[in-house]
């Protein structure tokens, strides 16, 4: 059985190797400066203007008070320049980010310094499907948890590589008597939920 | 998940409110030291954070501090995805949140 603190090992090097990489609709050094915009606000620090005014508000948005969003909120994005794919692939980096950063502290490590741009140029692919449904930016399917960013591809299978090493893989969640690292499933979930009632989410 | 898990596991019934207060008895096993404990590492609470540490290790051993600060940023994570996109609230949602004494934004509904 692995210790946490290699299963976060693991997911930090992985997900540090993705976010270089040219996404779908943003460069490495774009994915790295709307990190770098999210971890800004995150500690309360100015905005560096290095993208348009809608991606670094809603970099800074996703970080600090998503509850805030509404679809207004979005559609004033759209309007000043952010193409909803573009904000999906936002939302998927930034809440990435934000995951390992909170793990970080927990375990009592320093915050990873942001890796090194891979040059090259986004893939702009649009998976088949993807279409508003029942939320408020396309989805391929029902906007639920696993597929809340599927309009990204790439971005719903980081979170889902995020998620089994640092919580329980889809197959796991099946197993309510799963014990993880002596953590029993009922703790797992204490803690799920009170994260979800400080950070003023519903789901 | 987490009704259905303590059910699963034969546990008293748990009482959801400490979840909304942050004190209280949930019956899940060193409850409080884990809600003390998200609540440092959530809210980024470095004076908290060793003391609550400390207690949680003291009653659990060190891993389950581990996974539970995992847990904490993978639930930031799915926070921020699910509110930024506007998924909706499944009907199961809402008799949960009058348990818990809170409301639902009616923009979730």
């Amino acid at each position: 059985m692995s210790s946490p603190s290699d299963e976060y090992e693991g997911a930090l090097r992985q997900q540090w190797r993705r976010l270089a990489q040219p996404g779908t609709w943003w460069t490495g050094a774009e994915r790295i400066a709307i990190a770098a915009e999210a971890r800004l606000a995150t500690k309360g620090l100015p905005a560096t203007g290095s993208h348009s005014f809608a991606a670094t508000d809603a970099a800074r948005t996703v970080a600090t008070n998503a509850a805030a969003i509404r679809p207004e909120t979005i559609a004033a994005w759209v309007h000043g320049g952010l193409d909803p794919f573009s904000y999906v692939e936002i939302v998927g980096l930034v809440s990435i980010v934000t995951a390992l950063d909170v793990a970080a502290f927990g375990l009592g490590r320093a915050e990873e310094p942001l890796p090194q741009a891979v040059p090259g140029e986004p893939s702009r692919r649009i998976p088949a499907g993807a279409e508003v449904s029942d939320g408020w930016v396309p989805t391929v399917g029902p906007a639920w948890a696993p597929e809340s960013l599927s309009a990204v591809t790439d971005e719903r299978d980081a979170m889902s590589d995020t998620h089994g090493p640092l919580y329980l893989t889809m197959e796991q969640m099946f197993d309510l008597q799963i014990t993880r690292n002596g953590m029993t499933r009922p703790q797992m979930e204490l803690v799920a939920a009170r994260t979800s009632m400080l950070n003023d989410c519903f789901y | 998940m987490l009704r259905a898990s303590v059910e699963n596991a034969g546990g008293a019934p748990v009482d959801l409110r400490p979840v909304a207060t942050g004190c209280g008895e949930t019956r899940v096993a060193h409850g409080a030291e884990l809600i003390a404990f998200t609540d440092a590492v959530v809210l980024g609470d470095l004076e908290e954070l060793s003391d609550a540490r400390a207690e949680l290790e003291s009653a659990t051993g060190g891993d389950v501090a581990d996974r539970a600060a995992m847990v904490a940023g993978n639930f930031s994570m799915m926070n921020r995805a699910l509110d930024a996109i506007g998924a909706p609230i499944g009907s199961g949602g809402t008799a949960i949140a009058t348990e818990l004494g809170v409301e639902i934004p009616v923009h979730l509904l």
